[in-house]
Order: structure tokens, then sequence, then C-alpha cells
């Protein structure tokens, strides 16, 4: 079997979904998101199934698996186990070789990372200890405030006048929703603040890496709108966001996985 | 109770006739600090899962720290008068204190809470009850408070150390030191304290020079211990005492020096974990450390000599090597995940070579002011681009693939110089560096599984980059 014809799969188990992509020869056979839900091992189970049922392949057929996310070793069935860093590094560096920062912002925590030509990683920062930056922010604060997490950002667009948020702790930003509620502040205008304010984390994690041109945004959170503008905003560049944002982690595992087989 | 720890203690490399010799002395040092049946075998798991046991100088290491532990412990009991002392440490003072000590009496003499750290810790992991003892006595965490001097406060808070009769609060490092000292005074019994104050503010891009009346200031404060130790004790403290009490430590240094050597070696032939117990020893203790730890050492250097003839390596060959800042004092895990991951740690920041001395000490007159400038010249205790000059200057002839910069997040002075610590040894030396925030005394300030990721995705862009 020649390189081009190698078949290979990226499994990306993050805290709130699973993803597999399935990849031959440079292109994607199918591309799966199903929610992680209690058990890793199932969910790793059942969207590796699910994506090949989508390819019409088996486990048989792919010749490298590579585990990623925070249940990466939880995968059984894997080959190779490599960091979301890496792998979201070589996802991006695939689909956009000019690309020179990923900002990956996830259920669980944000990245920073800067890459190379080569789709490596040269720099990275990580948010530490707390939610504030992360999609878990997002949710519970769009909980709060009796919102769908998938239109949060839509609506923080139509804020005119964005509240200041003082708070990036998750507790403690939760309480001051329920304050600007309590004094009639408009649900819009929260969510635009909130989003500002988790901007302004990201971009100073950035800060310790350097964001450098162009700046490519993935993971669960880059489906919200409303954040790429913010970070727009905040950090004064554009910034890209792929069209299935959620499976680069899973793309860059398929792309390295291929890479080894290759060397 | 001699069932229950003889497996622990001769794993550790007790005798069967020192268990035996030191029965009464061990089973009131466990029963003190609540040791139980359960925690000798999770002890044993501890020390089979994290640390290299198949060596035998490992093993009279973790021996040499439960020995200080009971001497510790017992120090009270046994009519000694017991001094304390902040860490980190300035340089030989235990030893010099030790020293003059000699004359006049029976003295126990140490830093107890990283005694406590190293066994507590790292080989019981038990230490939690002491923190949360310390937090309720008043030392919250989050409060810029290390969480070191939250166990010196649960340790005496709940009878495991004996009060000392003197306790030696410092603060050219970190002036929290001497606040929690305060409150331990308040708290426990009034025990007296001698404060030595300095200041370690200096300009961006002084050091190696300062400013000669932080000298003068920093001398005149450890002349003036001097003088409080001479009323206090009787016993004096000039520049013979501090030239012996060098020697006494000469042992270990000597054995430490020459395993170092070992740790050029590629393949690497010891883990991070391992290299950690060595750190502290003759940072923590003045006694039994000196002579037993010296000699445990010696036997650990002779076996990874041995490993280094043979090719044997904890880590295969061209594995990224890191100059890491600073191990955990309390978690083995921890350390153990940095070469789990596939970093090898030849070195730490607090073992590089200082950078020769800008100005001879004689021309300072007094011995406090001597010993001041070579204190303020290693850089810790100068400023954060002393410190970090100190480090640059030790990365220059040092060949590495990385640097890990473990900090304390709530150490205020590592804490505020991370950042430029990275950023500089990028710039300057072109390093690649990874910041990680976590606390060496306390692990339930940080998660595993979160720096498990950043280690393991640094030890991904050093072994690309190396290929």
């Amino acid at each position: 079997m020649t390189s081009k014809q190698l078949i290979t799969a990226g499994i990306d188990i993050g805290a709130a979904t699973a993803k597999v992509v399935i990849l031959k020869g440079g292109k994607i056979l199918s591309a799966l998101v199903i929610p992680t839900g209690g058990s890793v091992k199932e969910a790793s189970r059942l969207v590796m199934e699910k994506a090949l049922g989508e390819a019409q392949l088996s486990l048989d057929d792919i010749t490298s698996v590579v585990a990623t996310g925070y249940g990466r070793k939880s995968v059984d069935f894997a080959n190779h186990v490599i960091t979301e860093i890496s792998c979201h590094a070589r996802g991006v560096n695939l689909l956009i070789p000019s690309a020179r920062s990923v900002i990956d912002i996830g259920g669980q925590d944000s990245k920073v990372i800067e890459v190379n030509d080569q789709g490596r990683v040269v720099n990275f920062a990580m948010n530490d200890k707390c939610a504030a930056g992360t999609g878990r922010f997002l949710e519970v604060m769009a909980t709060v405030l009796g919102t769908d997490i998938g239109e949060i950002g839509s609506l923080s667009l139509q804020g005119q006048k964005p509240c200041q948020i003082s708070n990036t702790c998750t507790v403690f930003a939760e309480s001051e929703m329920v304050s600007l509620r309590a004094e009639g502040e408009n649900r819009e205008n929260i969510l635009a603040g909130i989003h500002l304010a988790m901007a302004h984390r990201v971009a100073i994690m950035g800060n310790t890496v350097g964001l450098k041109e162009e700046i490519v945004f993935t993971g669960g959170v880059a489906k919200n709108v409303g954040m790429k503008m913010a970070l727009q905003k905040r950090i004064g560049k554009e910034i890209r966001v792929p069209e299935q944002p959620q499976i680069i982690g899973a793309l860059g595992a398929a792309a390295i996985g291929a890479q080894r087989l290759r060397a | 109770m001699t069932t229950e720890y003889h497996e622990l203690l001769t794993l550790c490399g007790f005798e069967p006739d020192e268990i035996q010799q030191q029965r009464h002395r061990i089973e009131t040092t466990f029963q003190r600090l609540n040791l139980v049946a359960g925690d000798m075998d999770r002890a044993v798991s501890r020390l089979r899962t994290y640390f290299d046991i198949e060596l035998k100088g490992v093993r009279k290491v973790l021996g040499t720290w439960l020995k200080e532990l009971i001497d510790l412990v017992m120090a009270r009991d046994e009519g000694k008068k017991l001094i304390y002392y902040g860490y980190p440490p300035f340089q030989y003072m235990g030893l010099v204190i030790k020293k003059a000590s000699e004359a006049v009496g029976d003295f126990y003499i140490a830093c107890p809470e990283v005694i406590l750290c190293e066994t507590l810790g790292q080989i019981f992991g038990k230490l939690n009850p002491v923190l949360e003892a310390g937090e309720a006595g008043g030392l919250a965490p989050g409060h810029a408070m290390c969480s070191l001097l939250q166990i010196k406060d649960g340790a005496l808070s709940l009878g495991f150390i004996p009060a000392p009769d003197l306790s030696i609060s410092t603060s050219y490092f970190c002036d929290m030191g001497p606040k929690a000292d305060e409150l331990m005074q308040y708290k426990h019994g009034g025990y007296p304290v001698e404060f030595v104050d300095s200041c370690m503010d200096s300009p961006w891009g002084e050091w190696p020079a300062y400013d000669p009346q932080r000298i003068h200031y920093l001398g005149q404060q450890l002349e003036q211990l001097f003088s409080a130790l001479q009323d206090r004790f009787g016993f004096t403290i000039d520049e013979t005492i501090w030239t012996e009490a060098r020697k006494l430590a000469g042992p270990l240094y000597a054995a430490t020096f020459r395993l170092n050597k070992s740790l050029t070696a590629d393949p690497l032939p010891l883990g991070a974990a391992d290299a950690q117990l060595i750190l502290n020893l003759p940072m923590g203790c003045t006694g039994i450390a000196l002579k037993e730890g010296a000699e445990a050492i010696e036997i650990m250097a002779e076996e990874l000599e041995k490993r280094v003839e043979t090719g044997v390596g904890v880590l295969p060959k061209n594995a990224p090597r890191v100059l890491m800042g600073f191990p955990s004092f309390v978690d083995p895990a921890l350390n153990r995940l940095i070469q789990d991951v596939g970093l090898a740690v030849p070195v730490h920041t607090t073992l590089l070579t200082p950078p020769p001395l800008p100005e001879s000490p004689k021309t300072y007159k007094t011995l406090g002011e001597k010993r001041s400038v070579v204190a303020m010249h290693g850089g810790l205790y100068h400023s954060s681009f002393g410190w970090i000059g100190r480090i640059k200057r030790g990365l220059d002839y040092t060949d590495l693939d990385g640097f890990l910069y473990t900090y304390q997040y709530s150490c205020r002075p590592l804490t505020c110089n991370s950042k430029l610590m990275k950023e500089y040894v990028e710039k300057e030396i072109k390093l690649p560096t990874l910041l990680l925030d976590m606390d060496m005394y306390d692990d339930r300030n940080y998660s595993a599984g979160a720096l498990q990721t950043r280690l393991e995705a640094f030890a991904e862009m050093l072994k690309t980059k190396k290929k």
C-alpha cells in the first residue's frame, strides 16, 4: 500500500465532545462529533464506530489510530497517544499552512499555540487552575441567563453597551450575572460583556506566547461567532475559523499518524 | 507495631539491629505523628511506585530522611535545645550554628518544615492534615502565603514537632516567613524569634552589582543574630567556626559533586524524583544527614557510575534534557511524571554553579558582610533580575534542550519573576521554556492531569526539535 492509500484515524476525546477524523491521502473520508458523556471508553468506541460506518470501513482498514484530548490515554484501540497541543498545530497547518498562531478553546481548557510552517509547535501556553477562559465558563453563564449555549454568540453581537464584567472566576462571575439581571441589565449587553471578559483572559495568555498572524481559532468555542468577534476586537488582528473547528485536533492526530507511517 | 513498620524501614535501608535499637524512638515518633499500619503500607507502595528503589543509595537517602524525622520529633524528649531556621536558608547558616553550639551543649538545628515535606509528604503522602491545621490556625491558602509556612504552623499546632528554643526568621528572600513566625510565636507559647531583615529590591539590570548599603544592612543583621545567639546560648560565631562548619558539609557536597558528574551522561542514569531527595539534605538538616546522607549519596554515585559505564539510563538515549526550576518537595508523582513523559532532568536551578564573585569578600570588614556579599551574588536573594541572571549564566555552560520552569504559585518572589524568566531565557538563550505553575509543598493546589498535558506537549515539542 502506498502512502497515498494509507488510511489513518485521529480521535480527540475532549471534556465535552468526542471527535474522530478518518483520513486517506490528505482527504477526509469522515468526521464525526458526539458528546463525551460519562464514559470516555464508551464515547471513544461509539464515535469511532460511527465514523467508520460513515466511511464504510472497519477498524481493520485503519493503518494507524492516534488518540488525543484529555481522554487520550483511555482509548484502548489507539496506536499512538499525542497531546492535543501538537495535534491542533498539525491540523491547522494542514488546512491553513500560513497559520502561525492557534487559539484553541475547548470545554475545560484554552491554549495558545505558536506553530511553524511545518505544523510543529514552537511555543504554547495553557490556562491554569480554573475554568476562566474555557467553554465551561460560557456554559455556566448561558445557564444563568437561561439561554441556549448555541445562541449566546450571536446574541452577544446585539449588545449595544457591553457590561463591564469584573470577575472571570466562573463562580464569582455567576453571582455577578445574577446581580446585573436584578439591576435590569439586558441579556445581550451582559453576554457581550462576558465574551469580552473571556477574550481578555485568552489575550493575556496569548501575550506569553506572542500572537503572530495568521491566527486561527479552533475548538468547540470557535463555533461561537461572538467569541471570534470579541477576540478580534481585543487582539486587534483578524482571526480565521475553519469550517469545522471542533475536529481540528482529530484531524491533526490523523495527519500525524500518516506522517509517522511515511517516516 | 514492629511488624507494621518493619517493611518500610527495611526498604529504606535500616539494618535489623538498628530497628531493634531504635524501636522506642521509632514507635514514639510514629505514634506522635498518627502514622498507623495503613500509612506504612501506603508509604511502601509510594516508594515502590515513584522511586528507583533498585538503587541502594536511593533507599539509604530515604532512610536518612526518616532518621532526621525521628531526631526532630524526639529532640525535646531527649533533652536537646532546638533552633529552627527558615527556607530557603542562608548558605551554611544552620551548619555554622550547629558547629558553634557543640561547645556549649546538645542542640538540634534544622528547618523542620522541609523535613516534614520529605517524609510526611514524599514518603507517607500524609501532609494534608498538617496543612489543614496550618490553615485553621490562620495561614489560609491563596493569601500570598507559602504553603511551607502552613506546614510549620500545622505541625506545631498538632504537637508533631516541639516548639523551638529559638526560631531564626529571615526576610532576605521573602518577608512572609517573619509574618508567619510572628503569628506562630503568638500561638505557640511565645517562643523566641530572631528576625534577620534584608532588602531584595533592586533595579532591573543591576545584578551582579549591588548597592553596598544593602550589604552593610544585611551584614549588620547577621552580626546582630550572632550576638543574640551568644547572649541566649553562650556560643560564638566567627570566621574560624564558619570555616569549620563548611567542613562539616564537605563529605555531603563531595558526594553530591561526584553524583552530579554521572548526571551529565546520556542516557541519564537517575530520575527527577530520586534526584530531588538529595537537594534538601544540606539545606534542611544539620544532624545525621551530614554523615549518613553523605554515605548514601556516595553509594548512589557509585551505582550511577556503573549505570553510565554500561549505558543504562532511566530514559532512552537522546531524550530531551531540561533544566528544572524547583521540584516538588512533597509529591513524588509529579516529579516522576516529568521522567515518564520523557524529559531528562540533569540539573535543578538551585544546583547551578554560581558565577565567580566580581569582588573579593575581603573588602568588607565583618563576617556578616562577607557572607552577605556571597549570598547577594547567588542571585536568589538579590532580585528577580539577579535570579534570572544567575540562571542565564548557568545555562550558558550547560548542554540543554529546554528549560522547565516549575515554580511555586504562592511564592511572591518566584511568581513575580516567572514571566520575565520565560521571556528572557527564550530571547537571550533561545532555549524553549515552559512555565509550570505548581505548588512545591501542597499537592492540593494543582491538577496532575492538567500538568501532564503541558509536560507531554513540551516533551513532544523538544523531541521534534531535536530530530
